[in-house]
């Protein structure tokens, strides 16, 4: 397993990636069957036993909603080191994904492995378009934004916050961001953040700061709200032209992935044809709404994901809200590997149906 | 900007006539409202009778959703029943009626009408009311059921009696038009032509249209966002296979229709306990619905309703104390649980399926958002104890499962046909 998530990735072909996973997810199914009467219950009624698992799409997956409402883990309370959350934009509740140590170790060696593949190994000057507040060393909970954060800072030798909290608004500290210039100028730095927050407060503030930055070798990394970000009219093409005209760097070195904090350790960046792929350790799979069944190239679905990496929690196989398209397999003009996807939307509510559309209303609320 | 799909008789069949106004076109439905008000009530309810035989025999028109619901509630018999529900008699609305003091009822004038796009068949319930009673229409139709909508008064247009009446000599006094929900000039030229006002719709559209300009007489009748529930006694969960069978049938076809969006679908099921268990019934229930399922393929999917599907099993199925019954595929859903609580509606055939110690104890749970209860009580005194603590809380309907989509008077506590005519008066000796 360790073997698995360190090596360097994408580099199996699809069919020999279920193949291994296979026997794997269905083991880490049955345990977590063992350990919890609730997962043992959900998985019988949702799907065949796991000793019947004909392939990986027979996991029946968890609908990622289910993090925000249960406390689903798969260890013993006193192996839990830290809890992350979602950051609970959408519902006003957070998911709650209980991590312990084994799952920590493989979820840091699971993201160096698969970033190095994009961004290089080497350990190099960080800025964090972000607060340090969301970062805390000492914290038992840890949001996705600080989660994400923690996870790339790995590749940090060191690493210096952009922005100040003041009554929970960010604002960017241009002195700061100054004085990361003058001591890394030349040399190749990564920087990390939140998109959202990246183009509604960094650049913003940046541009009408006169703020002008020279990092030829920068790398750009970011992911998160672009629900947002689409209302507003950002598309990613946009996004990028205006990050990389910050920066001084080419628009190909500002890198979008897609990840949360249900399945930390596992990121989909946007490789150098525009495509994000599936680690060998990992696995998508995109689900027609209606039927459920895995539908293949072209066909936009649920996007699922599948990974080997937890042992604390059930994320074996997750089902997301996000609307997804798988592109190609094992043929990506950049060479990598199996599944190649797009990310394409939220599922968002239709508009109003008439006069069914109300909620249940408890008596007191009419009075 | 107005699109225009049928106006003073006039179809628009490519729907690409658009108009800045309406204003200009209403002359010529003020000629059709002439022509309406010069027909007989009588040759009304004739061409009404042979509209929905025509409606049946139509093949095209047969396939639409609801169809088969608005051909039955046309027939002379039924919409007869409707007449006198709301006048009485139907002398009222051609003369003045009594001695000395005398009564008439008048149409009011223009009737416009905010139709909702969950039921497609929702806007001819609402026309064929107002325009018995002798008013001119115009519907603002949501653009999804044009079609639909086309299709339907194509085949009235085409009705004919043996006097001679056609549905095309009453279409001249109706406009079916759009504009987007958000077009404040249009929604407001609309409101301000109207004497009578129908808005079908959620919250967030009642609130909108209600707050538009209107007209000081105009009246108003709204149509807004309603719940429906079921219920069964011991008696009838514990009915012989037979007769317990069919009136999960007639629940199942409840659910089915409309995709569950309409204000008259049932979303959860009350059992009391004593019959049969939860879960048999559950298991009856899914039969049931495996039937239908083939019979009528789901149309239509919604991602985010799916999405909403896949969470409530997955919720079920975690939990210790609930259960799911389902097939792979999000079709239909029955979840199993021990709180006694009114859900919220999931749609797309799904349905909450809960164990009371008595129907009394669902009572606390009314309010007056709960339009429907389907009642399967085989005591008429218990029937009639229940119907009437349910509707004292604000329930407008009590009906026997298989029956709560069919439109009746009153709808929503209100006898629709009286509302869209002015009772006027005229006194002079014998």
């Amino acid at each position: 397993m360790s073997e698995l998530i360190s090596r360097d990735q994408f580099a199996v072909l699809q069919a020999k990636k279920e193949l291994a996973l296979l026997p794997v997810l269905a083991q880490q199914v049955q345990d977590a069957m063992a350990f919890s009467p609730a997962l043992a219950k959900f998985y019988s009624t949702m799907g065949p036993d796991p000793s019947a698992y004909a392939s990986i799409s027979d996991i029946p997956p968890i609908p990622v909603a289910m993090f925000k409402k249960f406390d689903l883990k798969t260890c013993p309370d006193e192996e839990i080191t830290r809890v992350l959350q979602s950051s609970a934009t959408t519902t006003g509740t957070p998911s709650r994904i209980a991590i312990n140590k084994d799952t920590s170790f493989r979820q840091a060696k699971a993201l160096t492995s698969i970033l190095k593949g994009f961004i290089g190994g080497n350990r190099r000057p960080m800025l964090v378009i972000d607060t340090e507040n969301v970062n805390k060393a000492d914290a038992d909970t840890l949001s996705a934004r600080g989660a994400a954060i923690r996870g790339i800072s790995q590749f940090g030798k060191t690493i210096v916050y952009a922005m100040d909290e003041v009554d929970g608004e960010l604002f960017l500290n241009a002195d700061r961001v100054a004085q990361f210039q003058q001591d890394h100028a030349g040399e190749e730095i990564l920087v990390s953040g939140f998109t959202f927050i990246i183009w509604t407060r960094f650049v913003t503030q940046a541009t009408d700061a006169g703020l002008s930055l020279s990092f030829a070798g920068a790398k750009i990394v970011h992911s998160g709200g672009w629900k947002k970000l689409t209302a507003q009219a950002v598309t990613k093409e946009i996004f990028s032209k205006g990050v990389s005209a910050i920066f001084d760097v080419a628009p190909e070195n500002v890198i979008d992935f897609y990840g949360m904090v249900e399945q930390l350790g596992v990121v989909f960046l946007d490789c150098e044809a525009g495509h994000k792929h599936a680690p060998d350790f990992a696995d998508i799979i995109i689900r027609d709404p209606y039927t459920m069944e895995e539908n293949g190239p072209g066909q936009s679905g649920l996007i699922e994901i599948l990974n080997v990496i937890p042992t604390s929690y059930p994320g074996q196989a997750i089902i997301t809200e996000d609307i997804g398209e798988i592109v190609g397999i094992d043929d990506c003009p950049c060479g990598r590997k199996g599944k190649y996807f797009e990310f394409r939307t939220r599922v968002e509510r239709a508009e109003t149906r008439g006069c069914g559309d109300t909620f249940a209303e408890r008596r007191q609320d009419t009075s | 900007m107005i699109e225009i799909v049928l106006f003073a008789g006039e179809f628009s069949e490519c729907g690409c006539t658009n108009v800045e106004s309406i204003k200009p076109l209403m002359p010529a439905l003020e000629q059709g409202i002439d022509v309406l008000r010069g027909v007989k009530k009588s040759d009304i309810l004739d061409l009404f009778q042979q509209y929905s035989e025509d409606l049946i025999k139509d093949e095209a028109a047969a396939t639409i959703e609801g169809v088969a619901f608005i051909a039955n509630w046309l027939r002379k018999s039924n919409f007869n029943q409707l007449v006198e529900k709301n006048f009485h008699t139907i002398e009222y609305l051609e003369a003045f009626v009594g001695d000395k003091k005398r009564l008439k009822a008048q149409p009011r004038g223009i009737v416009c009408h905010w139709i909702a796009g969950n039921v497609p068949t929702l806007g001819l319930f609402s026309l064929f009311q107002s325009m018995f009673v002798g008013n001119g229409n115009i519907l603002r139709v949501p653009q999804k059921n044009h079609d639909i909508m086309r299709a339907l008064l194509n085949v009235f247009s085409r009705t004919i009696i043996s006097s001679g009446l056609s549905g095309a000599d009453l279409l001249k006094s109706v406009g079916v038009i759009y504009f987007d929900k958000a077009d404040a000039r249009a929604n407001e030229e609309l409101s301000e032509l109207a004497d009578a006002r129908i808005v079908w719709g959620g919250e967030e559209a009642v609130k909108a249209i209600t707050g538009l300009p209107r007209r000081s007489h105009c009246e108003d009748l709204v149509f807004g966002p309603k719940y429906s529930f079921v219920v069964m006694d011991a008696d009838a969960a514990g009915r012989s296979s037979g007769d317990f069978t069919r009136a999960i049938r007639f629940l199942a076809s409840d659910v089915i229709l409309f995709d569950q969006a309409a204000c008259t679908s049932p979303h959860v099921l009350f059992v009391e306990k004593g019959g049969r268990s939860v879960q048999e019934i559950g298991e009856v229930l899914a039969e049931e619905f495996r039937k239908l399922a083939k019979r009528f393929p789901k149309v239509g999917v919604d991602q985010y309703i799916m999405t909403r599907i896949i969470n409530a099993r997955a919720e079920h199925a975690l939990d210790p104390s609930s259960s799911v019954i389902c097939p792979k595929e999000n079709d239909w859903t029955i979840l199993i649980d021990d709180k006694l609580q009114l859900e919220e509606p999931i749609e797309s055939r799904t349905i909450f399926l809960k164990e009371v110690d008595s129907l009394q104890d669902i009572i606390p749970l009314i309010t007056r958002k709960v339009q429907t209860i389907g009642c399967s009580v085989d005591e008429k005194e218990k029937l009639i104890a229940f119907a009437d603590a349910a509707t004292l809380h604000g329930v407008a309907r009590c009906v026997e499962f298989g029956q709560m989509h069919l439109y009746d008077n009153p709808w929503d506590g209100m006898l629709v046909m009286s509302r869209l005519v002015s009772w006027v008066t005229l006194y002079y000796g014998d």
